[in-house]
């Protein structure tokens, strides 16, 4: 078995580094413009140089500081308000017909579209970020947990009501730890959308941050920080992504999922 | 038959119950008990302190129905269900129900497990602690204290689920067919223990089968029910649980009484039902 997934890891390494030596052989051999493609080597100076010295006075880290802020302060806004509520839904459908017909109706939405109008009342600072990164995070997180809640067998259910739990007791003591796999589903998806929504609304509007790196570079022409600030981007997301597998690992032990 | 005083320990009297319309739309406005499906009709039982009350029947005859009420998990349309004499309103862990399917809690070792109902309904540690641990050692699971359900047989955790019902210090034990998911010779093991523990506890049971063998061989007395809707066809006060008959093993079963008296309960089921149906 161990054997089996060392391999596998192994070939899932070969596979990156296969893209990386495609990279530097296309650059090094000037198959295409440094403008459009800049080799590995001038993309780890810009990214030392940008750690270092920073871009127009602020540093890479500044920026992803800026960005991290706003992510986790709206997904975690949303953790504490929707998974409740979606537990509540989950358990009694008049919350769930009140509840449901909303939030169904603006989860098609991409974020983007109602943003301008979060600008106009909140202004281009953080705080419409947040309300933005939070109204993304709460469809997810708020169905994920209805339908986790759902899912609990029944039975499990009646079985504790004859053992004489009931009330906010059963609620804490069953339905809470039979969902919480569940639920650490639906928060693995809602920090990826969070994710992607926050880097698009700050390359639409902000002052500063990971998004608005990119696109001032981009302004600029300067490719090379424009693959610093998306590789940054993409292990970031990556390391949210793991964060929250840990963290289930850690708190859900018992889950298959 | 010695007199008895106290009133018996679980009582159904005259209990009737249905389900709404069948296979048609369930109306919103509309569920006029006229309208049901019966599934029990007119049930009296009573279960008196240490008694071991097996209830046989066809399959789908409104058995798990009739334990479901006897819970206080259903409340049924008609007649009422008395625990000590005082009316069953709902659930609660007088009556501990033991399901088909252990339903352990996952997140749970087995010692968590057993404690879970006396802990959440706040009763002091020390006070359950001593239960649990008889318990643990009753089920022969003290090794097991730390493991999780995932990490058990079938077997194993329905003992679990057994000694979780136990560690609330049920007025009585309801067996919803707790050993009709085990394969054949773990049923036959679990038989043995279920005849322990019930020797060895003095609890008050009343188990739901479709095996009249199981049936007979367990308890001290069986109650045959129709096909559906459920009625009390007849009741056996069978010899052969040990109570009756001292220790006698499971060789019992192949005795000529023993075989008689099963087909005897099988030939009431039978003449009742209609051709084609099943135990």
């Amino acid at each position: 078995m161990s054997g089996d997934k060392a391999r596998y890891r192994a070939l899932s390494v070969a596979s990156v580094l296969l893209l990386v030596l495609v990279w530097w052989g296309v650059t090094h051999l000037g198959l295409v413009e440094p403008l459009f493609v800049p080799s590995p080597r001038a993309v780890l100076n810009s990214f030392v140089d940008v750690t270092v010295r920073g871009y127009r006075g602020v540093t890479l880290f500044e920026h992803l500081a800026h960005s991290m802020m706003r992510v986790l302060t709206g997904f975690l806004l949303a953790v504490v308000t929707a998974v409740p509520l979606g537990i509540v839904m989950g358990r009694h459908r008049v919350v769930r017909a009140i509840c449901d017909p909303l939030i169904e109706l603006y989860r098609p939405l991409p974020p983007l579209a109602y943003y301008t109008l979060l600008i106009v009342w909140m202004g281009i600072e953080d705080s419409s970020k947040i309300a933005l990164l939070y109204l993304a995070a709460f469809p997810p997180l708020a169905i994920s947990s209805m339908a986790a809640v759902e899912r609990i067998p029944e039975h499990r259910i009646e079985c504790a009501r004859c053992l004489g739990v009931r009330g906010f007791a059963l609620l804490r003591t069953v339905v809470l730890p039979s969902a919480l796999p569940g639920i650490f589903t639906g928060l693995r998806v809602a920090i990826g959308f969070t994710y992607t929504t926050l880097v698009s609304s700050e390359i639409v509007a902000a002052v500063n941050g990971i998004g608005w790196l990119v696109l001032d570079a981009g302004r600029f022409l300067r490719t090379d920080l424009i693959f610093v600030g998306i590789i940054t981007m993409a292990a970031t997301g990556l390391l949210l992504d793991r964060l929250i597998r840990l963290l289930a690992a850690m708190v859900v032990p018992w889950s298959e999922e | 038959m010695q007199p008895r005083i106290e009133p018996p320990v679980l009582e159904a009297r005259s209990v009737s119950h249905g389900y709404a319309g069948g296979l048609g739309r369930r109306r919103l406005f509309a569920r006029t008990p006229s309208a049901r499906l019966p599934v029990i009709e007119s049930v009296d039982l009573c279960v008196h302190r240490g008694d071991f009350v097996a209830i046989v029947g066809p399959s789908g005859c409104g058995k798990t129905t009739l334990i479901r009420i006897l819970a206080g998990l259903i409340q049924p349309d008609h007649g009422q269900v008395l625990d000590c004499g005082v009316a069953v309103t709902g659930a609660d862990h007088n009556r501990s129900l033991v399901f088909q399917h252990p339903h352990l809690f996952p997140w749970l070792t087995v010692e968590q497990n057993i404690a879970f109902g006396p802990r959440h309904r706040g009763t002091v540690r020390g006070d359950y602690q001593p239960l649990v641990e008889e318990l643990l050692s009753l089920v022969g699971l003290e090794g097991f204290r730390t493991a999780l359900p995932q990490q058990l047989s079938g077997g194993m955790k329905q003992r679990v689920s057994l000694a979780r019902a136990l560690a609330n210090r049920p007025h009585i034990l309801l067996l919803d067919e707790p050993l009709g998911a085990l394969d054949a010779l773990t049923r036959e093991r679990m038989q043995d223990e279920l005849r322990t523990l019930w020797r060895r506890t003095g609890c008050t049971v009343v188990l739901i089968t479709h095996s009249v063998e199981e049936a007979l061989y367990l308890a001290n007395r069986v109650v045959v029910l129709s096909g559906r809707p459920a009625r009390i066809l007849t009741e056996i006060g069978a010899t052969f649980s040990s109570n009756g008959h001292g220790a006698r093993g499971r060789e019992v079963k192949s005795s000529r009484e023993f075989l008689t008296v099963r087909e005897e309960v099988l030939e009431h089921i039978w003449s009742e039902q209609p051709a084609g149906g099943s135990i």
